[in-house]
């Protein structure tokens, strides 16, 4: 048995320094055994007990790493315990990638990267507002309120409907009116509407919004070039209508753009972010949103390390080695304001989106802003993407195991709806990988 | 009392360095000329130094934080063929218990951000290298919670040349993959997947293997590992010249049946003769691990059975284990028990993450795994490779996308951003499409508009 071993051995084994050594290796391959690969394997089997395993002892073998299983978290959160649903054509593989109920037992890890995240996090949807004013062809009033309609039955619970800017300023969003009076007869959800100053705020009002918004920049440029006044003024201008909501008992969300990095002036120091987050929660601001605008944050917390190169330094501009990192940013801002004041409103431009998600969940943050199917491109770089999708945030979060109240399949519905309108893919990674998978299974 | 004077003093004097500080941006707004101009070179210099980068060994590596200890990480070959005797647990002591972790304060200062003005670097900053920020009161407890834990040096493996083309309709010219290659290695890569010696019935877009290897053999420094899903591409590999392989398990019996036409059991039959064969030869072997999340036929995976492969792939003599969610489902809900229960069976230096991007996840997972220890991230150039499982969704994450993360982390990966996108750019044209990269699409499309200015 030993000779037999030995001469197999070397029969298989010594061909293979000649073939290395390109001598004759002709005459190598001939001299070698004209023996198949599959015979190998199977003489393998059982002249090489030590490569193969019985397969009584395999088993025994493998159920020895069962106690590496979390209790309860041997299926993937998002795939419910029936595996085998049949209820629906194509409920197996949809039901396999996503569920919102919340599986307990994923808080018990032993790892805390999870522990502080938030067991609920509320989405805010922005889609019909931030999304839409970027389109190029204007959509019509019936396509919003029904869009509306739908992202509500999913589920979400703030629904940014429209904005009372001037149609000069934004054509796209010039049926505000109209798109609140389609929506007044849906309860229970928030409709927050953007007021960039008092005679808008009193049109919003007029229109019957029961939430507005305003938006000051973290950069003295962005805030001229974008809203045509320095931080300040723009500041003074968002007291007016705190104080003006105060009266209608209206609560007022403030978004602050710009947090991490700005076109015209690179990176934006945390401290700014700070000062103009203190000066909206001072105000009354019921909820501050801390938007990336260009989307050039990366979840790290250096300030002021080379990055050798960074968005900025790579086009030329001279951002003085800093880096536009979401975790300086965050840290400063909730030295001056609660954590649950705070919303994180990141875009998908450079496909950071979900990492600096994940990191603010961490840190606390239990508010995420988003945009069905990715809606809403960058200006700054035309044809790159804006927002974040929100189907990509649900699943994630369904993942995790945090409870949003959101269904991802009818979130998926509203998403193919205004896309079939705009007539063009989703924007959505999750959103297209499972309509393909249950295109698939359909035809199955 | 005297304490309470003396708390309110210093509260205040950093009250009124706040309000100075913030008033001064006010009436100063930043303009492109405040800013002091420096070029890499200099900002390279003045923000790192001996005292606070990790020591480096010939291959760029940098030390992992496990328990102070240094260790080589994947590219030693020597000490990866050692026999591993079961007697002897030496990767035990090398298990990460995070909440047990140095910190990753070298590079991270507050006393840097609070002191900065508009753009302007202060001067105090050039001593914060000469006295290395062991002061954790300085640092938010949150900077330590979350980011301490990511290792200083990330090492990338690219994948594109043969995850990403192997997907392709058309098949890619080898005087193509030949320029990719040679393009990818002039980025700063170390490692990149060259080829894949399988047979061309079942991969007929890689049945130019050999002339492949033919073509980058003149590639010096950088490592070329290459597929082998048996003995005969084995030979068939070491006789085109590879210097390193692969072999690729699945966690999932249904997706080993499907994939590579045999149960688990049976490909690592097959594969403990080819790393047999290959230590004979002082030939490294690297382990790839599919489906480690969910399997498109079975769903679920429960991470014993990745833990399970990962360790029969390492008992067998590979240097390196990749963990591939080769569906792309994954979250990271579902990486950190996958990982928990791998890292306690493999030591944390000899895993890698290969994520695909299918349902944005990608980012997210690899952050969340840098968070966990893992220290090498496979990635294709313009997330070349698209998901084989769900037609038209994207698949492998692009390294364009990874490299700009790890830069904003400040994790060193010895590449340059810029090359890659060139690289990216030069195979999206080659192939005819836009690139799988959010990031090259993003950046060019700034490029493009900063130019006109």
């Amino acid at each position: 048995m030993i000779t037999i071993k030995g001469m197999q051995r070397g029969r298989f084994l010594n061909p293979i320094p000649q073939l290395v050594t390109g001598l004759s290796s002709s005459a190598a391959a001939s001299s070698c055994d004209a023996m198949d690969t599959a015979n190998q394997l199977q003489s393998l089997h059982s002249r090489y007990p030590e490569y193969t395993r019985d397969s009584t002892k395999a088993t025994e073998h493998r159920s020895a790493f069962n106690k590496y299983n979390i209790r309860g978290l041997s299926q993937c959160l998002n795939w419910p315990k029936r595996f085998n649903d049949n209820s629906h054509p194509a409920s197996y593989l949809v039901n396999h990638h996503f569920t919102s109920d919340r599986n307990t037992d994923a808080k018990d890890f032993s790892s805390k990267l999870l522990k502080g995240i938030p067991d609920f996090v509320k989405i805010v949807e922005v889609g019909p507002r931030d999304g839409l004013q970027n389109e190029k062809s204007i959509v019509p009033t019936d396509v919003k309120v029904e869009l509306i309609k739908l992202l509500v039955s999913s589920g979400l619970s703030v629904v940014e409907a429209t904005s009372f800017v001037s149609p000069k300023w934004v054509p796209q969003l010039a049926d505000a009116k109209d798109v609140l009076e389609g929506i007044q007869d849906v309860e229970g959800v928030s409709f927050p509407v953007l007021t960039p100053n008092l005679k808008g705020f009193e049109a919003a009002v007029a229109a019957g919004a029961k939430e507005v918004a305003v938006f000051p920049a973290a950069s003295e440029s962005f805030s001229k070039a974008n809203l045509n006044s320095g931080i300040e003024d723009n500041l003074a201008r968002c007291r007016d209508i705190a104080s003006a909501s105060r009266s209608y008992s209206i609560p007022v969300r403030g978004y602050i753009s710009c947090v991490v990095g700005c076109p015209f002036e690179g990176h934006v120091a945390p401290a700014k972010v700070a000062y103009v987050a203190k000066a909206l929660y001072e105000m009354g601001c019921s909820e501050i949103s801390l938007g990336d605008t260009i989307g050039v944050g990366t979840p790290g917390n250096v300030s002021s390390v080379c990055c050798h190169v960074c968005f900025f330094s790579y086009i030329g501009f001279d951002c003085s080695g800093a880096v536009c990192t979401v975790v300086p940013m965050l840290e400063a801002v909730l030295d001056v304001v609660p954590v649950d004041k705070l919303a994180v409103h990141f875009h998908d431009t450079y496909g950071q989106a979900l990492s600096n998600t994940i990191i603010s969940l961490q840190m606390g943050i239990s508010v995420v802003d988003s945009s069905v199917s990715g809606l809403g491109g960058c200006p700054y770089a035309k044809g790159a993407t804006g927002n974040v999708a929100t189907e990509d945030v649900v699943y994630m979060l369904d993942g995790i195991g945090v409870k949003t109240n959101v269904d991802l399949g009818k979130l998926m519905q509203a998403g193919d709806f205004i896309c079939k309108h705009l007539g063009r893919a989703s924007n959505s990674r999750a959103a297209t990988a499972l309509s393909k998978v249950k295109a698939h299974a359909s035809k199955l | 009392m005297l304490l309470d004077i003396l708390a309110y003093t210093v509260s205040f004097a950093n009250f009124l360095q706040f309000i100075h500080f913030n008033m001064s941006s006010l009436e100063e707004p930043l303009g492109l000329d405040k800013l002091p101009s420096m070029n890499t070179i200099d900002r390279i210099q003045r923000f790192s130094s001996g005292a606070c980068r990790p020591r480096e060994d010939n291959f760029g590596m940098g030390i992992c934080f496990i328990e102070g200890r240094s260790c080589s990480t994947s590219n030693s070959c020597d000490e990866d063929n050692e026999e591993y005797t079961a007697e002897t647990y030496p990767w035990k002591r090398h298990t990460r218990d995070i909440a047990q972790c140095r910190t990753f304060s070298q590079k991270t200062t507050t006393k840097g951000r609070n002191s900065m003005k508009f753009g302007m670097i202060d001067d105090s900053l050039s001593d914060f290298h000469s006295s290395p920020r062991g002061n954790s009161k300085d640092i938010p407890h949150s900077t330590h919670k979350f980011l301490g834990s990511i290792p200083s040096y990330v090492k990338i493996v690219e994948v594109g040349p043969r995850d990403g083309l192997q997907n392709e309709k058309n098949t890619v010219p080898t005087a193509v993959k030949i320029e990719l290659i040679h393009r990818l290695a002039s980025c700063g890569l170390s490692v990149i997947e060259a080829t894949s010696f399988v047979s061309p019935k079942w991969v007929p877009q890689l049945a130019d293997a050999k002339d492949v290897m033919q073509g980058v053999h003149g590639l010096e420094g950088i490592r070329l590992p290459v597929l082998t899903p048996n003995l005969r591409g084995f030979d068939a590999a070491i006789a085109a010249g590879a210097r390193e392989v692969a072999v690729f398990a699945s966690a999932s019996e249904s997706f080993s049946k499907s994939n590579i036409n045999c149960n688990i059991e049976e490909s690592l039959v097959r594969y403990r003769a080819v790393t047999r064969a290959a230590k004979e030869l002082s030939i490294p072997v690297r382990g790839y691990v599919s489906c480690v999340i969910g399997c498109p036929v079975e769903g679920p995976i429960p991470p014993s059975k990745v833990a399970y492969v990962a360790k029969e792939l390492y008992d067998m003599g590979c240097f390196e284990i990749s963990l591939g969610d080769t569906i792309g489902v994954g979250t990271p809900g579902t990486v950190v028990p996958m990982l928990l229960a791998v890292m306690a069976v493999v030591p944390t230096e000899k895993l890698a993450v290969h994520f695909h991007d299918t349902y944005g996840q990608s980012l997210s997972n690899i952050l969340v795994s840098l968070q966990m220890g893992i220290s090498t991230v496979d990635s294709s150039i313009a997330g070349l490779g698209g998901c084989p499982y769900a037609k038209g969704a994207s698949g492998n994450v692009a390294t364009e996308d990874v490299v700009y993360m790890l830069n904003g982390l400040g994790v060193k990966t010895n590449t340059d951003l810029g090359k890659l996108m060139s690289v990216g750019d030069f195979i999206s044209k080659q192939l005819g499409r836009p690139s799988g990269s959010k990031t090259a699409i993003a950046l060019s499309q700034v490029t493009a508009e900063a130019s006109r200015i």
